[in-house]
């Protein structure tokens, strides 16, 4: 197994005393996409943020833990030492192309001077061409012309991806690149994506709620809940052969999952909110085969026995709702 | 016929291309018919003429065969037809409790006092699941599932006959979207609806719905029972949409997912305004 290109080890954020990150650890291969899934609130943009150094300190929020990025810890950089990481070997792309671009200037202006500022010894035009033609962007020429406001959601999002690889990063970290967009745009993004991803040999952390995504495009996935990291592994092992109740149920939940004469297995409840306080595992309120102690103690994020990357946190990996305690 | 649309064209303001065409569509007692498309196919204009918020260009939409410009404020065909909206806080007012919000609609259309319309406001709102320690909160303070039940509350407050939703499950969570997706089914059979679904989501369709029409720039491009158009889509690009469903393949295209990819799109193309 080659060395992680960022290894993410027991991450925890704090805000004013409540802690909607706790514990994340995954790692990120050179070249692989892992996929990090959940719910609002279940701290998967927190995560990207503090691995792209977009996190404000401000307000009380602390952070500990680990992520080692080709040697450096990302979470002890200044600001400064950012400036000279991000857009040139980790770059961001937002979930909303609208509001990551300058609204009252055209796309030519904004992507030379980004490439100016990131990559000076390119030749902007040049450049330019060669980024459009790596996003498939139809009729370049024209679209440079434009506002942002002028191309749609999916031409946006094409060209957020092209200002995210101008400095020619080794990892892109997409927050829902898809989900603002229609399903044959996203499929299309999606395939952008991946194809870049071995075009360019990069590695992807890829931000979802949709785990069809995960399925299509993901090598490795984690399934966040409530702040943690509660299941994860290689994707095709985790989405065949869920351990943790939480992936079985959201799968289970798919619209597509049930008969059109059966009712989908909904799970109850909600995902705690900020500052609820969840005793145990925090999945266990709504959990089909909790049992007393998994409101008790949290359980530990444990490696599966015989398989090899699969983790997971849950007193009753496995088991079924008869399964004796 | 409950409700119908015949030859329904509605063109906005400063617009060229109409938003939505030529459209007809019958909706029987107890049908439950889906709307699907992308941004931009007509589907959301389509549910305001169907409810009667937007008058059509050309064409028109008749309640009980009556259309809807003829039909006054207190009439009670105004409330045979109600919507789901698709973001449920935005749809709620900021100041009203869950229970002060059915309330008012059940005393504009029923003669009875602000306590019995208490008592059957809770009621309703326990039809529709939310727990008992949310029925006296505000929008604020409640979450986008409890927001989506407090409006379909409301609009059963209206007893209607025909529940016409827009994307009812899209800005929800995972996990609390298939809740909503029984709850909706179930009414259907407990209050006697009929449902239109309009949704770009396949799965929610597939699931809810017994027929649906397939939009594409404003115009219905196929048609047929739900389960045929799923297992056997004629129009390209209603194969187009199934097969774009992230891990699903639909069983009548052959081509693994990872097969070509889509031609490049007259829409996508197209420099922003249309």
């Amino acid at each position: 197994m080659t060395a992680a290109l960022l290894e993410v080890r027991d991450l925890a954020i704090e805000i004013a005393g409540w802690e909607p990150v706790v514990d994340v650890s995954f790692d990120v291969a050179a070249g692989e996409c892992v996929a990090v899934v959940g719910e609002t609130g279940s701290g998967k943009t927190l995560t990207c943020r503090a691995v792209t150094g977009l996190l404000q300190r401000r307000g009380g929020k602390a952070v500990r833990g680990s992520a080692h990025f080709d040697g450096v810890d990302l979470l002890e950089l200044s600001d400064r030492q950012w400036q000279a990481l991000r857009g040139r070997r980790i770059s961001f792309i937002p979930q909303t192309s609208m509001s990551g671009l300058d609204p009252i200037m055209r796309i030519r202006n904004q992507l030379q001077e980004t490439i100016r500022v990131i990559a000076p010894q390119d030749d902007p035009k040049q450049r330019m061409r060669e980024l459009l033609e790596l996003v498939h962007m139809p009729r370049p020429e024209q679209v440079l012309a434009l506002y942002p406001h002028e191309l749609s959601g999916g031409m946006r999002q094409r060209i957020m991806i092209a200002f995210a690889l101008v400095g020619r990063p080794q990892l892109i970290v997409a927050d829902e690149p898809t989900t603002a967009l229609d399903v044959t745009l996203q499929r299309n993004i999606l395939q952008l994506l991946k194809e870049l991803q071995h075009e360019t040999s990069m590695s992807l952390i890829l931000v979802t709620h949709d785990l069809g995504v995960v399925e299509e495009v993901a090598d490795s996935v984690a399934i966040m809940y409530a702040g943690r990291v509660v299941e994860s592994g290689r994707a095709a092992t985790v989405l065949r052969e869920p351990l943790h109740p939480y992936t079985r149920a959201l799968l289970a939940a798919r619209p597509f999952a049930a008969g059109r004469d059966q009712e989908l297995a909904a799970i109850g409840g909600q995902p705690p909110g900020a500052g609820d306080h969840v005793g145990g595992c925090p999945f266990s309120p709504r959990c089909s085969i909790a049992v007393g102690a998994c409101s008790e103690n949290v359980p530990p994020f444990t490696p599966v026995v015989d398989r090899p990357d699969h983790r997971v946190a849950c007193w009753r990996a496995g088991k079924d709702a008869d399964d004796a305690a | 016929m409950l409700l119908e649309a015949r030859d329904v064209e509605v063109t906005y303001p400063r617009q060229d291309a109409p938003a939505l065409r030529d459209f007809d569509l019958q909706v029987d007692e107890r049908a439950a018919i889906g709307i699907v498309g992308e941004s931009g196919s007509g589907k959301t204009t389509l549910g305001r003429a169907l409810i009667g918020a937007l008058a059509p260009t050309k064409g028109e939409v008749l309640v009980r065969g009556k259309p809807w410009s003829e039909v006054g404020r207190r009439d009670p065909l105004r409330r045979s037809v109600q919507m789901i909206f698709q973001d449920p806080y935005s749809s709620l007012n900021p100041h009203l409790t869950a229970r002060q919000t059915v309330g008012e609609v059940i005393r504009h259309w029923h003669r009875v006092g602000r306590h019995a319309a208490s008592r059957r406001a809770a009621d309703l709102l326990a039809d529709v699941g939310l727990p008992a320690a949310a029925i006296d909160r505000r929008p604020g303070r409640l979450s986008g599932g409890q927001c989506q039940r407090v409006g379909i509350a409301r609009a059963l407050a209206c007893e209607p006959q025909v529940l016409v939703a827009d994307e009812p499950t899209s800005s929800l969570d995972v996990s609390v979207q298939a809740q909503i997706l029984n709850l909706l089914r179930s009414l259907r059979e407990t209050h006697r609806l009929a449902l239109v679904i309009i949704s770009h989501d396949l799965g929610v369709v597939r699931y809810l719905t017994d027929s649906a029409v397939v939009m594409y720039a404003g115009e219905a491009v196929e048609r047929g029972p739900t389960d045929v158009l799923f297992a056997r889509p004629k129009h390209p690009y209603t194969r187009k949409l199934l097969d774009a469903i992230p891990g699903q393949t639909s069983a009548g295209a052959a081509q693994p997912p990872s097969a070509a990819p889509l031609a490049a799109q007259p829409r996508e193309t197209h420099a922003g305004r249309k």
